[in-house]
């Protein structure tokens, strides 16, 4: 009978004697990383973002909650800090360009990578400049949940805080979406049902 | 729990993004990075810790507090404590109806141009850089407005052929060289009002961490970001002041008159240099890239932001003279 593979926590665990070890993480994980970065900062950038996070990783692995089996939502956490701080650089560059245009922006620049891929038609106001005007961290749960696919437990991992203030930051970051683009309300055809109520999938 | 997957938002937010898959090249460049920082890895130093001996354990209990007394007591925070508690008594300034705020801001930023934006004119390098000041006069009122009136002067070129691209491609026109350009517009794009910002600097402090995370040079940079701002009540000024005064700061110098500068590297390469005047007023700030971007014909030691601000005072009308 083969040994099962150890779990992810056993390889971090391992690698606090032997730093080698953590090189299967990097195998086990990279790829998702890498998408992970790739849906928010665009395939230009990943590959940096996604060696960046695990290299703060590797420095970090002494805080890893060894009781954890499963180390992605920790790896995408680093990842949003390791995106908040490539993002924070990009918006301060924006900032003087706006400064030097005397451009007013009422909004927060996190999204600027994703204006691209934003379909112009549905884009008034965009869901793109919705997402920039939430608050940070209510961004982020929402994009873990919602395009990343984590849990809710996972999510709140990922971010370090409870799992019920994960659930009020989701709902709450929709429904500001929601404020601003009315119409996503009725995308699913169903208008007027709050789909806050809707039945869960998972 | 209820989750959701199915929720508009949630779909739409889907549809929008899209994931790339790393190509082999992309992964052997992350491989080998952490393999470089493998083979100099030491054991984490939680480890180190658990087998100190008591004695170095205690060693270093000294000298960290010895740290942290050096660190309160530093020129910088001594001056900017100093400040914090003239800034607590200053009056706050309260425009009156028949009345605005004023204030002027002399600005020179570094601009970046990709070539997309250069309608197919060659440049020596990825992107066009040059230096673009401006000056800035701002009227608030007391009804949510400011009136702004901007004029651009001819930017700082770093080589001829760069000054050449620039007004081949027309940028001077995008750029209103030489206009004065007067706008009335909605005050909203303010920090103030994105929060409700505590006034006692341990709660401050966390609030502004919660935002921006816990890198002291973005700290630093949101609490230039209120004391920028011409309204800030004064216990707030104050409380923005204290928290500076906790981060590591360099004093650079002191005049006579109360006023200090300070100075403290952000990320590894830009160094951050800003004055704050004896009523706790940001009068000077600048951010300098010590390496500048050499492979972009950039130098070392550009400025990539500076600006001088004066005091905002009232004045009795925001008609232009």
């Amino acid at each position: 009978m083969v040994d099962p593979a150890p779990t992810d926590a056993e390889v971090i665990a391992a690698s606090l004697a032997d730093p080698t070890r953590f090189g299967e993480i990097f195998t086990r994980h990279h790829d998702a990383v890498y998408r992970f970065s790739s849906r928010r900062v665009g395939v230009g950038e990943a590959a940096d973002i996604a060696a960046e996070v695990f290299l703060r990783a590797l420095k970090s692995r002494h805080r890893y909650h060894l009781d954890r089996p499963n180390c992605l939502p920790w790896l995408y956490g680093i990842g949003v800090n390791v995106i908040g701080d490539h993002l924070r650089r990009v918006k301060r560059r924006n900032r003087i360009y706006m400064k030097a245009q005397e451009t007013a922006v009422n909004h927060d620049d996190f999204t600027t990578p994703l204006v691209d891929r934003v379909d112009a038609e549905s884009a008034a106001p965009s869901l793109n400049q919705a997402l920039g005007r939430l608050g940070r961290k209510d961004r982020e749960a929402l994009l873990l949940f919602a395009i990343d696919r984590l849990t809710y437990s996972e999510v709140a991992q990922a971010l370090g805080v409870p799992i019920g203030t994960v659930g009020s930051r989701i709902s709450r970051a929709r429904r500001k979406i929601i404020e601003q683009i009315p119409h996503l309300r009725q995308r699913t055809g169903d208008g007027g049902t709050d789909p806050d109520k809707e039945a869960p999938d998972d | 729990m209820t989750e959701t997957r199915r929720h508009p938002v949630d779909l739409a937010l889907r549809a929008m993004t899209t994931a790339f898959e790393p190509s082999p090249a992309d992964f052997e460049l992350s491989r080998v990075k952490l393999m470089d920082a493998i083979s100099s890895a030491s054991p984490p130093s939680s480890v180190r810790i658990r087998i100190a001996s008591a004695t170095a354990v205690a060693l270093l209990v000294v000298f960290a507090v010895s740290l942290i007394q050096t660190a309160s007591t530093s020129p910088a925070a001594a001056l900017i404590t100093e400040l914090a508690e003239v800034a607590e008594v200053t009056d706050p300034l309260v425009i009156p109806d028949d009345q605005f705020a004023y204030f002027q801001t002399d600005s020179t930023g570094l601009v970046e141009v990709g070539p997309d934006a250069l309608g197919g004119v060659d440049i020596e390098h990825d992107s066009l850089f040059y230096s673009l000041p401006q000056t800035r006069e701002s009227w608030i009122g007391n009804q949510g407005t400011v009136r702004l009136r901007t004029h651009n002067l001819p930017p700082v070129f770093f080589s001829a052929a760069d000054e050449a691209a620039y007004y081949t491609a027309g940028l001077d026109q995008g750029d209103h060289i030489g206009e004065t350009i007067v706008k009335t517009q909605p005050d909203t794009n303010r920090i103030l009002d994105e929060r409700d910002w505590p006034t006692d600097p341990v709660e401050l402090e966390a609030t502004i961490r919660s935002v921006v995370g816990d890198v002291d040079g973005d700290v630093l940079q949101e609490c230039l970001g209120l004391i920028r701002e011409p309204l800030i009540p004064p216990e707030l000024r104050t409380a923005v002041l204290r928290v500076i005064a906790g981060l590591d700061l360099e004093l650079v110098e002191e005049s006579p008159a109360g006023t200090g500068t300070f100075s403290v590297e952000l990320d590894e390469s830009m160094r951050l240099t800003f004055t704050i005047d004896a009523t706790g007023h940001l009068i000077f700030e600048e951010v300098v890239l010590v390496d500048g971007y050499p492979d972009l014909g950039v130098p070392p030691g550009t400025a990539e932001y500076t600006a001088n601000y004066t005091v905002p005072r009232l004045v009795d009308s925001a008609d232009l003279p």
